[in-house]
């Protein structure tokens, strides 16, 4: 048995094969299938990959790629009713696939190890974090229990959560999300495998998280020498940590390579396709996105030769595509490898890099209509538990004095982090719920507080389309039933409501033959495309649009994005995006608002906030994004952000950004000592953070923001360029 | 780990060659249970037209009969033939087990809905009746009301309902509860569609298959509990052919003649075999989503 | 801790005031006049006037009440028509035997059920699994009298190793226990298969959560993901099975205690019954009904114990 510690394990059949910085993963021809009642569906189709150890891995893909399935397979993890019928899994030239289950088991964790999407569900509930990492030791080594604890403590220490000792024995519902995602990546390193494989670590995490994450993924693989598996959709993620790119389409590789040349000169119409469709943070408003026509195949009907042929801008019409699969095979420098037949083709096409800095004028001058909603002091608090004693009630503010008015015709976005409640202002403005306090004036006329009938006939004027395409059909109704509710509410159905519903199934982008299917046979995005014809029914002004292409894979994103932007012309639409992806938000909204903790922190124009963030937060925020491009995300300077959002139930006096705010920090450290105010964990802040809520301020160009001290501050503490 | 595999295309087919196709056809335990309900169903229906004796005609010449001969299943202590008595007891059974189960899903569904999508005061005070019921054991509130209001039909269905219809309803309850915060309920409100509107056309539908499975597990527990008030002298009274009556009859001949009240245990046992079974099997084909919800408390 | 136990007893409390109001009504249910119904349409006016100033029925109802509350805390449970001893001290005088078989089927339902639902989630989709949920779907389905009928002819007659009726001997535990390994298994063997359906179902589930599949991919044992991982997060659904499981047998102990006559509350109040001892009834039913809920609060207790997420 060896120790655990900083020095790497050697394949105990194979000794000589692997130094301390070159141990390799091999995937050879993997084939992976499911056996599902309707038949066999391969989900993984001869990959085959190396990763070497220091090194780290983007696997891109959207959904049904493969990209997990794969990665499970080297773990010796897939599951009935899938099983590995082809291929091996090398490590150091041991055969994965040939080790009986112990053996195996061995492997995992103290070789290989994992971490997942949802920290939420990925430590077991009923057991102190503590003991969940010493387990991990002890089902490896044969050390004592006392000797486990000391060495968890230092993995814990090594991912930084603070004051691990008193936190050892606390249980996975006491840490937010962020560290219970430390604690799931103290785990994996526990016995510093020679390789971690990351599925989607951070999708589930709010930006800053996700920032905080990605830099100490970093930091980690800098301090040991592993190599790292970062599977994800997320195209900004790997511009800012992969060393190399796998790109997977339907169960196969379709292009590897190392970052810059995948992200600068992609030779497969796949990549090349996704990387256009992606909105960026840093593009100015462009006419349209590229967008990839259908979706994501599903593996049980792969189109036959190229699965991509049908949605290719190179392929669809060619014969050789639709007939003939093609191998990957060199495609230029550095094992850079392709399938694409016609890959050389792509060296003329450009990924359409958007130029820094140029300014497309805005297209027609929509924005200076009049106010078709005028919001004042909203506000929603609801109890925070259902049974509290009266002397002793805690309620959620989750939108605590709201103002802001939409105009007729623009795009309003509204964005911040999981609990800012940008959802519930959405709700209370089409009165899904009932607002606290507050008015809410929709062309003049109050409707906080309408009645129920009164209510229902507003509905003809504001609709909303929601998050999840999935959860938001009722799955027993045919479309027709869906698109015909809004008309039989309202009392419109009559003889020609088919044929309306028709129209409109085909102004979303709909086959109106398919009125008759039911929401489970059709595609993500096809189902959003329902809940957009849904709340078109009725013609409404204005449009409440609830994270509406969050649940989307990015290429049919696009697709949703462009509808969007065609129906708002076409029907004079206003709509109110809210969001938590910066990039979409920059490239569909005219101006946007950010939300912490239940009040607008800083507004504006779309691109004067973006060029010229003001409020500490919306740095922050904006400097969280990665960006798609390696090169500028690399030289860029990097805010992280201490801590995670705090419960709305207590939010932080004064500022409630003050306890993670860089700049306040910075502040305090040039400020005379009596105007600097002791906090309780030993810090100094500036008194005004601490004490007061700054007022949103009022400037002439329209941009407001809630901070004391903007303006003030322009040294960036806790700033890092890489 | 998820394999997606959402987008396929549908082609029409026949409604059979679409059944063969559904989880129900592949799934044993539904089957038997399935022919085992309708072959009860059946009996229970055409028993008195196929009964060889009257059920009630004593011949005291023939008591005590063994099973075969004359008499399929034997002749009890006064010469009644017990294939007869089993036959019209099936529809005895049958007629416990329809009315509690539909009658326990009718209030049970009343009071689930309204507990679930009123909420507030309303749910809390519906809540802790029913858990005061519930802590009631099922058996012994149908006891306390037949020895109360006396051993009729009658009493001992509204026992039975009345022992059933919390059950039925804190499922109803759980499940309204998951289906109203979805977004589709949301997103119907958000067109405008008002709330009668919306617990029959979008609640309801989506709620039912569960609490069926309850109901469905109530008829069954009605069975048993009919055979055990029978047996205790406090259900339908003799010489009324019913399973439990026939079983009580041949207590007291266990040892001699075991035919009495095996046989007429046995029907039970199948038919209330059956009907779990089928409760099971719906259960197993269910939204796996609504599934979790109620697999643990439908067991009661 | 304390406040979770503080609130759970909170909830007990008017649980049982709950109970005690629908025994109230159980006696002003009774068809027609009660004093008739309990005495007989033969009763002399001079007892109908005597019963019915006992039962305070010529009183108000809010007083009747308050009588019948108030005495019910006092420990004044009414008097048993046909002995005349307080009810409360008839119902005492066998509730030992009747706990002693409730608990002893509660054993056997545990011992079974939990090793049965593992093995079945265990071995899922296996021949083994099939036919432990075959067997568990008939466990729940035989009528419990019946089955004790069977186990008298098998075990007591045709094999005698167990006695066919009885408790027995007074004073003596071996003969005693003896007496209630027959009656504990059949009432015991439905709650066995009511648990291990629920021990299968919610192991599967737990099985499928993703920190089973972290727990796995960290390369912890098979065995220990099963009996240490899943098996300590399932413990709160099989749990409360177990307090179902029980409420059930209380009331199937009434049919076992009549098959295998031995004394205790189900005798009790089936005796009750026959001879329209209304208040003996009550105090019996009563009495079932109250050990439910507390055995129920006693469960409530461990959860905390098992899900941290429950302690405050």
């Amino acid at each position: 048995m060896q120790d655990g510690g900083a020095v790497p394990n050697t394949a105990d059949g194979n000794p000589s094969a692997s130094t301390a910085s070159g141990s390799r993963l091999s995937v050879r021809g993997l084939t992976v299938q499911f056996a599902m009642p309707m038949g066999i569906v391969r989900a993984v189709d001869n990959v085959s990959l190396d990763i070497a150890q220091g090194e780290t891995v983007g696997v891109v893909g959207e959904s049904g790629s493969g990209k997990s399935v794969t990665f499970l397979s080297v773990m010796g993890m897939v599951r009935q009713p899938g099983r590995i019928v082809a291929g091996s899994v090398e490590l150091d030239g041991r055969d994965l696939s040939q080790l009986d289950r112990e053996e195996l088991r061995g492997i995992r964790g103290r070789d290989i190890s994992m971490v997942f999407q949802d920290p939420q569900t990925s430590l077991n509930p009923v057991f102190p974090i503590g003991k969940q990492i010493v387990d991990v030791f002890r089902a490896h080594l044969p050390i004592s229990k006392d000797e486990a604890r000391r060495r968890a403590l230092e993995v814990l220490d090594l991912v930084h959560i603070p004051e691990a000792k008193n936190r050892f024995d606390s249980f996975p519902h006491e840490f937010s999300g962020g560290m219970r995602q430390r604690v799931l990546i103290a785990m994996a390193l526990a016995l510093r495998p020679r390789f971690i494989i990351a599925d989607e670590p951070t999708t589930a995490l709010d930006v800053t998280m996700q920032a905080q994450i990605l830099e100490l993924l970093h930091e980690l693989k800098q301090e040991i020498n592993i190599g790292l598996v970062l599977i994800t959709h997320d195209l900004g993620v790997v511009a800012r940590s992969a060393d190399r790119v796998i790109v997977m389409y339907g169960g196969k590789i379709v292009e590897q390579g190392d970052v810059r040349t995948i992200f600068y000169e992609p030779r497969h119409p796949y990549t090349v396709s996704l990387m256009r469709s992606m909105p960026r943070i840093d593009m100015v408003r462009g006419e349209r996105l590229h967008s990839i026509g259908g979706s994501p195949p599903s593996l049980s009907g792969l189109p036959a030769g190229c699965a991509f042929h049908p949605r290719c801008f190179l392929g669809a019409e060619r014969p050789k595509c639709r007939t003939e699969t093609p191998e990957l095979h060199d495609a230029g420098r550095g094992g850079h490898r392709s399938a694409c037949h016609y890959a050389n083709e792509l060296e003329l096409v450009s990924t359409d890099a958007p130029k820094v800095g140029e300014v497309v004028a805005r297209a027609g001058a929509q924005t200076t209509g009049e106010a078709l909603l005028e919001v004042r002091d909203l506000r929603m608090h609801y109890p925070a538990a259902s049974f509290q004693v009266p002397w002793n009630r805690k309620v959620v503010k989750a939108v605590d004095g709201v103002s802001f008015s939409v105009r007729e015709g623009e795009t309003l976005g509204i964005v911040g982090e999981s609990g800012c409640g940008k959802s519930t202002l959405g709700r209370c403005l089409i009165r899904l719920i009932e607002p606290t306090s507050g008015s809410i004036a929709f062309r003049g006329s109050e409707i906080s507080h309408l009645g129920v009938r009164d209510m229902r006939a507003l509905r003809t004027d504001i609709q909303m389309v929601f998050q999840d395409p999935y959860a938001s059909l009722d799955p027993r109704m045919t479309v027709e039933s869906i698109l015909r509710e809004p008309f039989e509410a309202h009392g419109q159905a009559d003889a020609r409501t088919t044929h309306k519903i028709k129209e409109l199934m085909a102004h979303v982008g709909l086959n109106p033959e398919h009125i008759e299917r039911r929401p489970h046979e059709f595609s993500g995005g096809q189902r959003q495309r329902i809940g957009i014809a849904r709340a078109l029914a009725l013609k409404p002004k204005l449009i409440i649009l609830d994270e509406p292409v969050s649940a989307l894979d990015v290429s049919v994103q696009a697709q949703i994005i462009n509808l969007l932007k065609d129906l708002q012309a076409e029907f004079k639409l206003t709509y109110l995006f809210i969001a938590h992806d910066l990039s979409v938000v920059r490239h569909i909204c005219d101006r946007v608002m950010v939300m912490y903790l239940g009040r607008i922190i800083e507004a504006g124009d779309r691109d004067t906030l973006f060029a010229d963030p003001r409020h500490p937060y919306t740095k922050v925020l904006l400097s969280a994004v990665p960006l798609p491009d390696p090169d500028k995300e690399r030289a860029r300077a990097h805010v992280v952000v201490p801590g995670s959002v705090p419960s709305p139930i207590n939010p932080p006096r004064g500022c409630h950004f003050h306890p993670r705010c860089p700049s306040a920090a910075a502040l305090a450290g040039s400020m005379p000592a009596d105007e600097l105010e002791q906090l309780a964990d030993g810090g100094v802040l500036p008194k005004p953070c601490v004490n007061a809520y700054p007022d949103i301020g009022a400037e002439a160009d329209g941009h407001v923001q809630a901070c004391h001290f903007v303006g003030v501050d322009n040294q960036n503490t806790g700033t890092r360029g890489r | 780990m998820t394999v997606s595999l959402d987008n396929g295309p549908v082609v029409a087919m026949p409604a059979w060659k679409r059944w063969m196709r559904s989880p129900y056809a592949r799934h044993t335990g539904f089957l038997v249970g399935a022919g085992i309900t309708v072959l009860f169903v059946f009996v229970a229906l055409i028993g008195p037209f196929i009964a060889p004796y009257d059920p009630l005609a004593t011949d005291l010449q023939n008591v005590l009969q063994p099973p075969g001969g004359e008499h399929l299943l034997g002749t009890d202590r006064y010469g009644r033939d017990i294939a007869s008595r089993l036959l019209w007891g099936a529809q005895a059974s049958l007629f416990v087990a329809l009315a509690v189960g539909s009658l326990s899903l009718l209030f049970g569904v009343i009071l689930g809905t309204l507990a679930g999508f009123v909420g507030g005061w309303t749910d809390r005070i519906m809540l802790a009746v029913i858990n005061i019921l519930l802590a009631f054991p099922g058996f012994l509130l149908a006891l306390a009301f037949v020895a109360i209001r006396g051993s009729t039909l009658t009493n001992v269905i509204l026992a039975v309902t009345l022992a059933y219809t919390p059950r039925v309803a804190i499922v109803m309850r759980a499940v309204v509860l998951n289906i109203r915060p979805r977004q589709f309920i949301e997103a119907s409100f958000a067109v405008g569609v008002s709330t009668p509107t919306m617990i029959w056309k979008h609640v309801l539908p989506n709620c039912l298959p569960p609490v069926i499975v309850v109901a469905t597990v109530s008829a069954a527990f009605a069975i048993l509990a009919e055979a055990g008030l029978s047996f205790l002298g406090l259900g339908v009274q003799p010489p009324a052919p019913t399973w439990g009556n026939v079983i009580t009859d041949g207590r007291p001949f266990l040892i001699s003649d075991p035919w009495i009240s095996i046989s007429a245990g046995a029907c039970i046992a199948v038919v209330v075999t059956g009907l779990n079974l089928l409760g099971d099997g719906v259960r197993d084909t269910l939204d796996p989503f609504l599934r979790n919800q109620t697999g643990a408390r439908a067991l009661k | 801790m304390l406040r979770y136990a503080i609130g759970r007893l909170l909830l007990v409390i008017p649980t049982i005031f709950g109970m005690v109001v629908l025994a109230f009504f159980m006696l002003r249910a009774l068809p027609g006049d009660p004093a008739t119904a309990i005495l007989g349409e033969f009763a002399t006016p001079q007892a109908l006037e005597r019963l019915r100033s006992s039962l305070r029925l010529d009183e108000p109802l809010l007083s009747q009440f308050y009588h019948y509350v108030t005495g019910m805390m006092t420990g004044d449970w009414g008097r048993s028509a046909l002995t005349r001893k307080p009810a409360m001290a008839e119902v005492m005088s066998v509730v030992m035997p009747s706990m002693a078989l409730a608990f002893a089927s509660i054993f056997v339902a545990i011992v079974i059920g939990i090793p049965v639902g593992v093995l079945s989630a265990v071995k899922q989709g296996t021949g083994i699994d099939y036919l432990l949920v075959a067997l568990t779907i008939i466990g729940i389905s035989f009528p419990v009298f019946w089955l004790g009928l069977i186990t008298i002819v098998v075990f007591a007659h045709t094999i005698p190793l167990f006695p066919a009726v009885g408790a027995g001997a007074p004073g003596s535990l071996l003969s005693q226990t003896h007496a209630l390994v027959l009656p504990a298994i059949v009432l015991g063997s439905g709650g066995a298969a009511y648990i291990a359906r629920l021990t299968r179902s919610s192991m599967l589930e737990v099985m499928n959560q993703d920190y089973i599949l972290v727990a796995r991919a960290m390369g912890i044992s098979e065995s220990r993901i099963l009996f240490v991982y899943a098996m300590r997060s399932a413990l709160p659904a099989i749990l409360s099975v177990i307090g179902v499981t029980f409420a059930v047998s209380i009331g199937n102990a009434i049919l076992v205690e009549v098959v295998f006559a031995r004394p205790g509350l189900g005798s009790l109040i089936i005796k009750a019954t026959f001879s329209r001892d209304y208040q003996l009834l009550q105090a019996g039913l009563l009495m079932l009904a109250v050990s439910v809920v507390l055995v129920n609060f006693v469960i409530d207790l461990l959860y905390p114990i098992i899900d941290p997420r429950l302690r405050r």
